[in-house]
């Protein structure tokens, strides 16, 4: 066979062995992966951080902008910094929705003010660092994703004052003679950190993640690199031994040490609101979309609105060549309401000014409320033409 | 202006506009990995689970990009890397897009229909010249295209191809040769 055609036999192959349309238990997986994979805190921080230690607006304008850049979003009247409005100041017409509905709290144009991130404790609020002597410390069951391998150690405060956990430990692996080899390690799992820097209290509980891989050239030509022990170097000194057999033979990477509250932080308690868009469907390029957002408190008690929240909404269009959203963040109305009462609902109208570029057809259509977990609402909205 | 004094975080703020960036993103890549993943793995529930983890890996680390110009690039990466790894861990299969499985034996393509000898001849190849192959006439990506996927050198592509399509032909001329083999 000359190689003309062995390539026209591999194409015709590889052409006939296409399997179809995506089924759609993929797609209902692939739909189910934000809420169901957690991001590591590493990951989760990582972000808000970078861009909350510049001027607070303009991060949070940063923040859109550049998860916009990644698949063509755009912020809305991203002039950064430089006003309290998140509508142009002479809107085009106003095209789907009337405003001020009886029993509807009125559209105010304010824009947001994104808060700060959690601080960091001070240095001076750290207890003194976790010793040897402080810890006891046991490992969890060998995970694997993804052909990550991850070891969680876990470290209890056993004496009767607080200590603090932070930083990157160093690692060795002992062998069965007792020599201490020491061992080359990245700085950050795969995993992400079970907890943040912080202060132990008598009883408290930390961790740390000790990653490794079964996927290296070394792994596949069968080298085991497995000591009985790891030794623990802590980062104010000392060591604590764990019984381990753990490969390292691939990269071994630690996450850093951290205390683990008691409630996970990464998971902020559901919010007893439940959010509903009521939404013309159509809206035309350049105008300003007008619809309400009916709050609802499915709780036993009434839900203050002290500090009177945040809000963001987003509309996007577009297509896998050209994904455009606009997303605008505002400040709810709470001149005159101040709670939703339990079991009660109270209804504000809201504006989103549609750019006259945004590409038409069907959009995905988000109304958030900031803080705890939401609510978040979606609408059906489709962008058309402006005539 | 009015301006709030707060002191929250704002994790639901960059968790929405990530979701929302997510699912763009998924919907217009999804039907593309899918079809690579399957002409990779020549198994369509072997291609769902690649894709699905390869969306779980992108949607994990999906802060970590920074370039905007490479997403295609970074989650094409990021696929194959998958696919790579379970055509390792697996036992070679060249079975098309059937229903059903045969009993995988000593050789497990022995009882193929006779148009399949291209598929096993694909399935001699290793992870690497395979992924190149694939690529290279399936989607018809250019060894340049293919390097910068799979983090190769565009040279090392061209020698993959080259060493995979003399493996391939080595193949098939020797089952043209074999009495009574399946053509």
């Amino acid at each position: 066979m000359n190689d003309e055609g062995l390539e026209r036999d591999l194409r015709a192959a590889l052409v006939t062995d296409e399997p179809g349309r995506v089924p759609d238990e993929l797609r209902e997986r692939v739909t189910a992966i934000p809420g169901e994979v957690p991001i590591s805190p590493v990951a989760r921080r990582r972000f808000p951080r970078m861009l909350m230690s510049v001027e607070p607006l303009v991060g949070i304008a940063a923040a859109a902008i550049i998860l916009a850049l990644v698949i063509g979003l755009r912020p809305s009247g991203s002039t950064p910094g430089s006003s309290a409005s998140i509508l142009p100041s002479a809107p085009s017409t106003a095209s789907a929705a009337s405003s001020s509905a009886p029993g509807v709290v009125p559209w105010v144009n304010r824009s947001a003010t994104p808060s700060e991130p959690a601080p960091t404790p001070p240095p001076g609020a750290f207890a003194r660092p976790c010793g040897p002597s402080d810890l006891h410390v046991s490992v969890g069951r060998v995970g694997q994703a993804m052909g990550n391998l991850n070891l969680p150690v876990t470290l209890v405060n056993r004496s009767t004052t607080a200590c603090s956990l932070s930083g990157y430990p160093s690692l060795s692996g002992v062998s069965s003679t007792g020599a201490s080899v020491p061992l080359r390690v990245a700085h950050g799992s795969y995993f992400g950190d079970p907890g943040s820097a912080g202060n132990l209290k008598p009883g408290g509980v930390g961790g740390l993640n000790i990653g490794g891989g079964a996927e290296c050239a070394a792994a596949r030509n069968g080298v085991n690199r497995t000591y009985p022990v790891l030794r623990i170097g802590l980062p104010a000194g000392g060591t604590v031994d764990i019984p381990a057999a753990f490969d390292t033979s691939c990269v071994v990477d630690v996450s850093a040490l951290g205390a683990i509250p008691l409630t996970n932080p990464t998971e902020p308690p559901v919010s007893p609101l439940q959010a509903e868009i009521s939404a013309p469907a159509t809206v035309e390029q350049g105008a300003v979309l007008a619809y309400v957002v009916a709050l609802h408190n499915t709780g036993a008690t009434a839900y203050p609105l002290e500090p009177c929240p945040d809000f963001e909404q987003a509309l996007g269009t577009g297509s896998s060549a050209g994904w455009v959203a606009t997303i605008t963040y505002g400040l709810l109305n709470c001149d005159a309401v101040h709670e939703v009462p339990a079991g009660g609902t109270v209804s504000y109208e809201m504006r989103l000014a549609v750019p006259i570029d945004q590409p038409t057809g069907d959009a995905k259509f988000t109304w958030l409320l900031l803080g705890d977990s939401g609510p978040l609402a979606n609408a059906p909205m489709q962008v058309v033409r402006r005539p | 202006m009015e301006r709030r004094e707060a002191a929250k975080a704002v994790p639901a703020t960059t968790d929405a506009v990530r979701r929302l960036a997510f699912e763009s993103f998924t919907q217009g890549r999804l039907e593309r990995a899918y079809r690579w993943a399957a002409m990779l793995l020549r198994d369509r529930s072997d291609a769902q689970d690649a894709v699905h983890d390869a969306m779980v890996q992108a949607w994990i680390h999906w802060d970590e990009l920074r370039d905007p110009a490479r997403i295609d690039a970074w989650f094409d990466r990021i696929l194959l890397n998958v696919c790579r790894m379970r055509m390792r861990g697996s036992p070679v299969r060249s079975i098309g897009f059937t229903d059903t499985i045969g009993p995988i034996g000593p050789d497990p393509i022995a009882n193929l229909g006779e148009s399949d000898i291209v598929n096993r001849a694909l399935a001699t190849l290793d992870a690497d010249h395979r992924i190149a192959v694939v690529l290279r006439y399936g989607p018809g990506l250019s060894p340049r295209e293919i390097a910068l996927r799979t983090g190769q050198r565009e040279g090392t592509i061209k020698s993959r191809l080259h060493y995979a399509l003399r493996q391939l032909r080595a193949f098939i001329d020797a089952a043209e040769r074999t009495p009574g083999a399946p053509r």
